[in-house]
């Protein structure tokens, strides 16, 4: 795990050479490789910004916009922002940032389903494409696209393998498999790959020496929600000091998607493009409607992994995740699956709370399997 | 072999212990001082009999918000797994338990063999807890476990809007300013704590019989409102020992 450690460490060191921040796993990072820049994930989980960021935004707005808002100010220093406009303080984001910053919003369709959405959000990945090209002066041809979609694909693959291997006894504590993922966008392909080949290396000799941890035995806990980004880690860390083992997260900051590969028809740029939309489309975000995609994953998670329960996380504030938990509060009713709806935001103080209801829930799946 | 099995509650306000001997009860409690390690400790030696030390006991479990600073407790679980667990002992019949707190609401649905089918918890606000009453009491100048006798004399409840202590204390002061009678202030008090409590209850409602303990539930006119609120539907009983819910369930979990 120590690559990814040290990677944590260093994580809000902006990359040195060409670089592209983005706000969002709506952006296909395919395209920013393919250009030769690196791709940065923006969200950040200091709480210390979220308070000089009220200087641009209403104290209302969620953590994570105020936090990433505050640790940037009005000049984020990348050669692009990309900015999906999903929720509000997303779409606004942009229009705060100083003239001289380049700023590229993309029209994200609120409905995920229909036909036109889906053209629309083609036409959507083909204008970064354009702005890309611009922006560094030079052309995303067939083959570099081709390259970073290998590349970006063998990451996904190599996820899904890590996710296999929580099926069963965990050899890998959730909150380090959350840090794993989180770090994918913050490392690059070689270096993060090499060390998760080491953690499936290291899990596969304990599954077959059947060495699963038994302090990671508790119920097992499927994290939802609003993304967790570092170093706000007190969810996943509240889970696992209370004795739920969280067998993985549906995060966007995690593995939500992380292990679907991008799976173009044929090598010719307008197949890439299409696939790559089609993937990002499939973000499973509930700044989109209908709920169905999504709920699709979690019941097919919960079988798959032998879930006995849901925590789900709310970033005060948020609108699309604080629906998102009563839509799954009212699916769930026809499952036996109990789920925890948590909602706080960047701050410590309310850790004992979390805790006694964390501690609690765990207790009450404890209690139920004893039945 | 008797069997000796210990619970404390570790309140903010307040440390409760309960001891079961063979299925007898024994409660005591005390202040919460700046050292509720030794405080609980203490109580507990003072229930046990003359001659039985406390590495007698089969076990010793903490609950309640201050549940990890009890030091000699061999466990600790939280106050929703403790008080289901109390509840079906004294009302085996309940489905519901509310505990009102000095600093927290807890509402627990139960299964048959006590355990936990469900729960919700006040969120960081306390305004329908027990602090709300001290605080606003004080402004009036009545004793909390006053209060109840006080509101008995009310004409009517006056309205007091405020979802929070502190705006609830400036309303309050205002309404002594204007000469409203305290006994209607302290009606409207309650009703104000009440709504706000309600608030807790209604995430996840209640099921069954509903049984009401914690230090508040000793206030009969906040008990009426609760039950005014509720509605003639929902039949509901006021725990006898209403402060040692959570320590009983605590003491009984040991036994398992
Ligand atoms: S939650 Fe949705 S809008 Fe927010 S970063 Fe994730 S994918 Fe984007
Ligand atoms: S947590 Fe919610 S409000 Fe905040 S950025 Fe994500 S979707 Fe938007």
């Amino acid at each position: 795990m120590s690559p990814f450690y040290t990677a944590a460490k260093h994580m809000l060191r902006t990359p040195d050479g060409p670089s592209v921040g983005y706000m969002c796993e709506f952006v296909p990072v395919e395209l920013i490789v393919a250009v030769g820049a690196t791709p940065y994930r923006m969200c950040t989980g200091l709480q210390e910004t979220t308070f000089s960021a009220e200087e641009y935004l209403p104290q209302t707005f969620c953590p994570l916009i105020k936090s990433t808002m505050g640790a940037y100010g009005e000049k984020p220093p990348f050669d692009l922002v990309v900015i999906p406009a999903t929720c509000d303080g997303r779409k606004h984001l942009g229009e705060l940032y100083s003239d001289d910053v380049n700023v590229h919003m993309m029209d994200v369709p609120i409905t995920g389903e229909t036909v036109h959405a889906r053209m629309l959000w083609m036409k959507e990945v083909q204008r970064l494409r354009k702005a890309l090209q611009s922006t560094f002066d030079k052309k995303i041809t067939a083959k570099g696209l081709k390259r970073a979609i290998l590349e970006e694909n063998g990451r996904r693959e190599l996820m899904a393998q890590l996710l296999e291997q929580r099926k069963g006894d965990l050899t890998l504590s959730g909150s380090d498999l959350m840090l794993v993922a989180l770090m994918s966008r913050y490392m690059d392909v070689d270096r993060w790959s090499k060390a998760v080949n080491v953690l499936i290396a290291s899990g596969s000799k304990r599954k077959t020496r059947k060495e699963g941890r038994t302090d990671r035995s508790g119920p097992r806990i499927l994290l939802t929600g609003a993304p967790v980004i570092l170093p706000n880690w007190k969810i996943p860390l509240l889970i696992e000091e209370s004795g739920g083992a969280l067998v993985l997260d549906s995060l966007c900051s995690g593995t939500r998607t992380m292990w679907q590969t991008a799976e173009p028809s044929g090598w010719s740029i307008q197949e890439m493009m299409i696939a790559m939309a089609d993937r990002q489309m499939m973000s499973l975000c509930p700044c989109q409607i209908p709920f169905d995609a999504a709920w699709a994953r979690i019941r097919t998670v919960i079988e798959d992994f032998q879930i006995d329960g849901i925590i789900h996380h709310v970033l005060q504030s948020c609108h699309p995740f604080g629906v998102e938990a009563t839509l799954m509060r009212r699916r769930m009713e026809e499952l036996d699956v109990p789920l925890l709806s948590l909602e706080t935001d960047y701050s410590q103080e309310d850790v004992e709370q979390l805790r006694t209801r964390i501690e609690a829930f765990i207790e009450m799946l404890e209690g139920r399997s004893n039945r | 072999m008797t069997m000796m099995t210990a619970g404390v509650d570790a309140g903010t306000t307040s440390i409760k212990a309960t001891l079961l001997v063979d299925g007898e009860m024994r409660h005591a409690v005390a202040d919460s001082p700046l050292d509720p390690n030794r405080t609980a400790s203490r109580l507990l030696m003072g229930l046990l009999d003359d001659g039985v030390k406390m590495k007698d006991l089969d076990s010793i479990i903490a609950t309640g918000q201050s549940r990890r600073s009890i030091k000699f407790a061999k466990k600790t679980v939280t106050e929703v797994s403790a008080l289901a667990k109390g509840t079906a002992i004294v009302r085996p019949s309940a489905g519901t338990v509310i505990d009102i707190g000095a600093q927290g609401v807890r509402v627990v649905h139960i299964g048959p063999g006590g355990e936990v089918k469900d729960f919700a918890l006040n969120t960081k606000c306390s305004a329908g807890t027990g602090s709300f009453l001290e605080v606003t009491a004080e402004i009036v100048g009545v004793p909390t476990s006053q209060l109840d006798e006080l509101a008995a004399d009310a004409r009517d409840r006056s309205p007091i809007n405020a979802m929070c202590t502190v705006f609830a204390e400036s309303e309050v002061v205002s309404l002594v300013a204007r000469g409203v009678e305290r006994s209607d202030i302290v009606a409207g008090l309650h009703q104000a704590m009440v709504r706000n409590l309600m608030t807790t209850v209604r995430q996840k409602g209640t099921v069954g019989e509903v049984l009401l303990c914690g230090g508040v539930v000793m206030n009969t006119d906040v008990v009426k409102v609760i039950g005014e609120e509720m509605g003639s539907g929902v039949s509901m009983t006021v725990a006898e020992e209403p402060l040692f819910i959570g320590s009983l369930g605590a003491a009984a979990l040991g036994g398992r």
